[in-house]
């Protein structure tokens, strides 16, 4: 009881001196090679991947790296392609909701969410698996249009990892169902008997191809060391942040360092890069293990 | 800013039935209606009840239909208070209010989020099903503000539509079949159609004073009983077409109930009266023409 | 890019067959699939994570914090609410390119929000954070049906959490009439179909109501039935 007492002041100092100089606070911990969590300087935190959240959305996914939440939905939709023909398009938007952090109820505009919808496209569109020709229903009169949007839901930090992880969840497990384009134009489910026009197409359901995942981690730069998978915290005290995009080979797809005047490393380079790889692994792992709800 | 006392002493009056103007807690203050008082407009009416003053313009275009309903027209609502009306409706405010009373006045028209089961019919509003259907603009405007706002709008609105003349359409099918028919709309008033507004409801808004429910208060008497607001439409058979409460308060059930049996009361009633003023200046404006 | 939205399958024409409905429910009956959780933004004061089978909501509560100069002075507390959807919460992607949708989408999730701030307000101690306002962002990231009533509960779960002083908690279900039957907590495919709905959200324990909403064209039978069932009916729900 008696050791009750006394520690809960200590608690709350530790807490005052974190708010008062939370840079200090954060300096003592580095200096013992640990981290307030408790992760060491390179661990990152666990991540989870549950796919099929929203019925109303074509494929989804819900995922989560520590505390950042991240949810992604497709729908698709019908267009008429025109240039090229054989192409359907694919429309990324990240959006952060007014939920996700204390700094989002201001409503004032930020770059963050224009940022990561250029870094989710580019991580995407750059792998070697996306391929506009899949998309196509029927060369010149009709292709999908895939609409991915993730809204950042609770934002503790990597950011960027959590919504290109979220984006290749809900693609990946995409299914483009089988459809026919009957005389007048229009695009209707498969087996709507008499209206096809005979071309042959997968009767099943089927899935985009997925080789090459790109994959994303970010690590911050405090004190000149590098700290793998930062909190927001950590975000907000580190000098830079890298994010090192690579592909299932292990081939850096992206490289985005964010920060300034900061000059980086090539000795903390190449380790941002053996971590992304690592981290890869890992991510793909959760990946590919996670089930839609109907498998 | 009124006294603590003040506010009692006002709102027990309310209760007892003797207001400061002389009238029943269940009284409304008289009504006044004039129709087509924009003549730009397709259809307009200005109502005051008391001090309160508001005017509704209904235009009409052709437009494409939503695509959930294809063979609709579409109605949409607008209410801007005007700064000058009352003070409080300076800044912010005033806009909120307004998507607010607006919002009101859409689901008291036109019911459910289907838009079935309103009070206007809808699928009279289409011309083309799938293409071409009338697109109505109800906007409203609040000139001056003493109590009853929604009370007055939601008069004013059916008395606007009364008054609504659609003019006639000309639907000439094109050379190609593929292009959309040509549309030639109709300027001579005589061909002009309306739409049936009989079964549009009216606003009872209802106050709590001291418990007992009291209509139609005035900007003052709105001050001295902070207590829930309940917007009720009624059409002219008693129905209650649409609910609404409004306040910082919680309500009782029984409270509710007795609110719901006043304004089921008091709303065909007023039907009534804005009927018998709408049909008199229908009537004195054919004898004039 | 110019797009139109496809459909695997068409509205059910049928709402109802031997007096059960689509998903096998009876028309008194709420959905079956009802999780509640809180603690799901760790960012926020509290939080919470609603879903009424395919009505998911997840709502943060940030603050109290001081009230803006630009939105006037306040003796007592406020409680500002914002609702956004996901843009695949619906049958139909949210517009992002067409101004006069997206400012009619614009215009919905603001009532909502405004409705949401009306029935959660009676029941909070505004007393207790004097000056200050209160942060309610939902985001409706499927919208299943009932949305209002879902998004309902589910903030006044998070005010709960933010240990927000209230007088009790916020339960609400709504009440579709498809024809001349009444149908509690409906899906969007009911409510597509309907003549008119209830929406009543109440404080349970001192079964006072916070706010009630009603539309389209009811007899009053109709609406006494209505609200007694909702009220009836949300008894275990609180």
């Amino acid at each position: 009881m008696t050791a009750r007492v006394d520690s809960a002041p200590a608690d709350s100092q530790a807490e005052a001196f974190k708010r008062l100089y939370p840079d200090q606070y954060y300096r003592r911990f580095l200096s013992q090679n640990t981290r307030p969590d408790g992760r060491s300087l390179t661990q990152t935190r666990p991540a989870s991947v549950v796919l099929g959240v929203i019925t109303s959305a074509d494929s989804s996914a819900l995922i989560k790296i520590g505390n950042t939440t991240v949810i992604a939905g497709v729908k698709l939709e019908v267009l008429m392609p025109k240039d090229p023909p054989d192409q359907g398009c694919l429309q990324v938007n990240v959006e952060l909701t007014t939920l996700c952090s204390p700094e989002m109820r201001d409503n004032r505009p930020t770059e963050v969410p224009s940022f990561l919808t250029q870094q989710v496209d580019a991580a995407v569109r750059g792998s070697s698996a996306w391929q506009p020709q899949a998309l196509c229903i029927q060369a010149g009169r009709a292709a999908w249009a895939v609409y991915l949007d993730l809204y950042v839901l609770c934002a503790d930090g990597v950011l960027l990892d959590a919504c290109v992880l979220a984006a290749m969840a809900a693609l990946n497990a995409l299914r483009l169902a089988p459809v026919d384009v009957t005389d007048a134009g229009n695009v209707v489910a498969a087996g709507n008997d008499a209206m096809t026009d005979g071309t042959s197409h997968p009767q099943q359901p089927y899935a985009l191809s997925k080789q090459g995942t790109p994959l994303t981690l970010t690590c911050a730069v405090i004190d000149d060391r590098l700290i793998a998978d930062p909190s927001s915290e950590e975000e907000s005290l580190a000098a830079t942040v890298v994010s090192t995009t690579v592909d299932g080979q292990g081939h850096v797809m992206g490289l985005q360092h964010a920060g300034g005047g900061v000059e980086l490393s090539t000795a903390h380079l190449q380790q941002c890069i053996t971590a992304a790889q690592d981290r890869h692994t890992d991510l793909f792992r959760v990946l590919s293990s996670a089930q839609p709800p109907d498998h | 800013m009124t006294s603590k006392g003040q506010r009692r002493y006002a709102a027990q009056g309310i209760a007892l039935g003797c207001r400061a103007d002389g009238r029943a807690g269940k009284d409304y203050r008289p009504l006044q209606l004039e129709l087509a008082v924009v003549p730009q407009a397709n259809g307009s009416a200005r109502c005051l009840i008391g001090a309160s003053e508001v005017l509704v313009a209904v235009k009409v275009e052709v437009n494409v239909p939503e695509e959930d309903f294809p063979d609709q027209g579409v109605v949409h609502f607008s209410v801007e208070c005007s700064p000058c009306a009352s003070a409080a409706f300076q800044g912010r405010g005033a806009l909120d209010l307004g998507a607010d009373m607006a919002g009101n006045l859409r689901r008291s028209v036109l019911g459910g989020s289907a838009s079935m089961g309103g009070s206007l019919d809808l699928k009279a509003l289409c011309i083309i099903s799938g293409s071409r259907c009338w697109h109505v603009h109800v906007d409203g405007l609040v000139i001056n503000a003493d109590g009853s706002l929604l009370d007055a709008l939601s008069i004013a609105t059916r008395a606007a539509l009364t008054d609504l003349q659609i003019p006639r359409v000309d639907i000439s099918p094109s050379d190609d079949p593929e292009d959309e028919p040509e549309i030639e709309l109709d300027d001579d008033p005589e061909h002009a159609a309306s739409l049936d507004a009989s079964r549009i409801p009216v606003v009872v808004t209802l106050a709590e004073a001291e418990g007992r429910p009291a209509v139609d208060l005035t900007a003052d008497e709105e001050a001295s009983c902070p207590g829930p607001r309940v917007h009720v439409a009624v059409n002219g058979r008693g129905c209650i077409c649409g609910l609404h409460k409004q306040g910082n308060a919680p309500l009782q059930l029984e409270a509710l109930q007795e609110m719901l049996a006043l304004a089921q009361q008091l709303g065909p009633r007023l039907c009534k009266a804005v009927n018998a003023q709408c049909t008199a200046q229908l009537h004195g404006r054919r004898q004039h023409a | 890019m110019q797009s139109v939205p496809f459909h695997a399958a068409e509205r059910p024409l049928e709402l109802l067959s031997n007096g059960t409905r689509l998903d096998g429910r009876s028309l008194e009956e709420f959905r079956r699939g009802i999780f509640l959780s809180t603690r799901s933004v760790s960012q926020a004061s509290g939080s919470s994570y609603v879903e009424f089978d395919n009505t998911k909501v997840i709502v943060a509560i940030y603050g109290p914090r001081e009230g803006g100069h630009s939105e006037g002075l306040y003796e007592q507390g406020r409680l500002q609410c914002d609702v956004s959807f996901a843009a695949f919460a619906s049958r139909q992607r949210k517009q992002t390119g067409d101004r006069a949708k997206m400012s009619k989408q614009n215009a919905y999730e603001k009532e909502l929000a405004s409705q949401l701030c009306t029935a959660l307000t009676p029941a909070v101690q505004l007393a207790s954070f004097p000056k200050s306002v209160v942060d309610v962002c939902c985001v409706v990231l499927e919208s299943g049906g009932s949305d209002l009533a879902v998004a309902t509960c589910a903030a006044a779960l998070a005010l709960a959490d933010a240990g927000i002083e209230m007088l009790d908690l916020v339960a609400a279900c709504s009440v579709s009439r498809v024809g001349d039957q009444l149908l509690l907590d409906p899906t969007t495919d009911e409510a597509h179909r309907e003549g008119g709905n209830l929406m009543l959200a109440m404080m349970p324990t001192a079964n006072l109501v916070t706010s009630i909403m009603l539309a389209g064209e009811h007899t009053s039978a109709q609406a006494t039935e209505g609200y007694r069932l909702s009220s009836y009916l949300l008894q275990p729900l609180a």
